[in-house]
């Protein structure tokens, strides 16, 4: 996998309206800094890999982390809140104050923190059961979604705008954005190098952790922000892209097992590898039209993943 | 010398109350059994002294020291748990489940030491596990990954172990190995031990001292022939039986022959 993502990288630098060769890749880059080429590349294309790299990374790392900490294979951002708190605020600020479209990244940022806040607060009772925790993300993510229904209704002129947004889409993303979510996702990984022996044992259930000495509910609080830090730095920049966090940590699992310590660093290469393969083939494939990544990676990810399930079967 | 000191102990959920003002003291090196009927509150018990449940009210002391004030991590270095309620997660194997038993010493992921590397084989060959250790716990039958979750316990080497009914699901002979594991480590290394068990027999055989739980409250604790009488096996068990001397063994053997049903009771 290591090797695979500087492979994907550059093949997707070369991918595009105008197709560039590997060794004018470099060329273009580092050496002669005037050509169009390097306007393409640097200002275009690069930032835009770069991007999808580390959205991929935090996506996939947040739901390996999630589906750990809630013991639920279903758990993925989504469900304790991040993206429809995400969504909502990006939905606010997209229809009814059009103007601050450029807000809409912090704003997605705080409305995903927020929705984990609620959610973790809502299931507190003698500390946090994953059931809970699972049952209230459910709860404040419908609610959520009704409100954005609402709006969508009472502003049907303006719906266009928020379609991208929720689809998910690495369209015209550059150094801002890059810039914007590399210090969180470089803070949350950092964190999360701390983390897998810990989850590992979580995994045994409360009373056994608690037995190896885990402090149970203050770990379970670290990973869930780790979490949606994580997430939330991720769908700000590029929508609510949803698929990643779940099914690349199935993936992982599915080649690497459940360690958490093999598990979180193949989660990140495979999801940034994910999203920069899909991202390519979505720019390429209708050229000029480019395809949201979010729908490449549910039309190739899903037979993908129930192919892999399949293999299971046949060798257990 | 107390491993542990319990003083008006109370826990309720919600409104209802499972434990009410228990007092009782472990001694260091001792072994100690809990039974009672179905619902009387042992697993309740066990899980307060665990530190895995929070009581309402009343003061726990571990080695002397306020059992819900230590770092838990500090306390894992010498007492190790085996609880009722607990996950395999998809494809972990006996090993790295035995590993974790020295995370709390440190060692992060229980390979990293030489020392950690020989107290997981020790723990795994004490328990018989060596043979399958590379074998997912989730395709074990019963026993054996009861025997691995005790192993796990063991590999934290604790001076205290607390177990809660380590011999459900294992067959007869497994049921005498494991206890005459817990005996021997006891009487090797002074492991204070405190377990849930059902069978009355195994209790009076395997413990020096017996707890008596029913109806929220401690009926009686002691040395198993002063505790487990035929008198007070037809008040907390509701069973008519004899008792034996079991010369073999040298503990009493309790014979039921039925059981009784107290008038207006239950």
């Amino acid at each position: 996998m290591m090797v695979l993502l500087p492979i994907a990288l550059i093949v997707s630098l070369q991918c595009g309206s105008c197709s560039i060769g590997p060794i004018d890749v470099f060329k273009a880059i580092f050496i002669d800094k005037t050509s169009v080429n390097h306007q393409i590349l640097w200002n275009v294309r690069l930032p835009r890999v770069l991007v999808g790299g580390v959205v991929g990374m935090c996506l996939a790392l947040s739901g390996a982390i999630l589906q750990g900490v809630l013991r639920n294979p279903l758990a993925a951002p989504n469900i304790i809140g991040v993206s429809s708190g995400a969504g909502f605020a990006g939905f606010v600020i997209l229809i009814v104050f059009p103007d601050l479209t450029r807000l809409v990244p912090a704003g997605a940022f705080i409305g995903a923190l927020a929705s984990t806040l609620a959610v973790y607060s809502l299931a507190w009772s003698r500390g946090v059961q994953p059931l809970r925790l699972v049952l209230a993300g459910v709860a404040v993510s419908s609610l959520l979604g009704a409100g954005m229904s609402t709006l969508m209704i009472f502003y049907p002129e303006r719906v266009h705008g928020v379609l991208t947004f929720m689809v998910g889409g690495l369209s015209a993303r550059s150094w801002p954005h890059f810039n914007m979510i590399w210090p969180y996702a470089l803070a949350a990984i950092s964190i999360s190098i701390f983390l897998p022996t810990r989850l590992n044992i979580l995994s045994l259930g409360d009373d056994a952790a608690t037995g190896l000495g885990v402090h149970v509910e203050r770990t379970r609080l670290i990973l869930i922000a780790v979490a949606a830090l994580l997430a939330a730095s991720a769908v700000s920049v590029v929508g609510l892209l949803g698929f990643v966090g779940l099914i690349v940590p199935h993936m992982c699992r599915k080649l690497v097992g459940p360690d958490n310590r093999i598990l979180f660093p193949a989660s990140l290469f495979c999801g940034a590898i994910i999203v920069i393969i899909c991202d390519t083939i979505g720019r390429v494939l209708l050229d000029p039209i480019e395809i949201p990544v979010g729908i490449i990676m549910a039309l190739i990810g899903a037979p993908f993943f129930l192919f892999l399930l399949k293999e299971r079967k046949k060798s257990a | 010398m107390n491993v542990f000191f319990v003083k008006d102990l109370c826990v309720h959920f919600g409104s209802k109350a499972i434990i009410e003002h228990v007092d009782f003291t472990v001694k260091k090196g001792s072994v100690t059994a809990l039974v009672g009927p179905n619902g009387a509150g042992k697993t309740t018990l066990v899980r307060v002294l665990s530190r895995t449940l929070k009581p309402q009210s009343g003061k726990i002391l571990y080695n002397d020291k306020d059992l819900f004030t230590l770092p838990t991590k500090q306390i894992a270095k010498t007492l190790a748990l085996l609880p009722q309620m607990r996950f395999i997660p998809d494809g972990l194997c006996v090993q790295t489940l035995v590993e974790y038993g020295r995370f709390p010493h440190g060692g992060n992921n229980g390979t990293s030491r030489k020392e950690d590397r020989n107290i997981v084989q020790w723990a795994m060959a004490k328990t018989h596990t060596l043979h399958f250790r590379h074998t997912p716990l989730a395709r074990l039958s019963g026993g054996e990954q009861q025997r691995a979750w005790i192993a796990m316990a063991l590999a934290q080497k604790p001076k205290a172990l607390i177990l809660d009914e380590p011999t459900t699901f294992l067959d007869i002979a497994y049921q005498l190995e494991i206890l005459e594991l817990l005996r021997t480590l006891n009487k090797e290394t002074g492991l204070t031990i405190i377990m849930v068990l059902h069978d009355l027999n195994h209790a009076m055989r395997y413990s020096d001292s017996i707890m008596i739980v029913r109806d929220k409250k401690l009926r009686s604790i002691g040395p198993s022939h002063d505790v487990l009488t035929r008198e007070s096996l037809r008040m907390e068990f509701s069973i008519d039986s004899d008792i034996h001397w079991d010369s073999r063994n040298n503990c009493p053997y309790i014979i039921p022959h039925r059981q009784i049903h107290h008038e207006g009771a239950l």
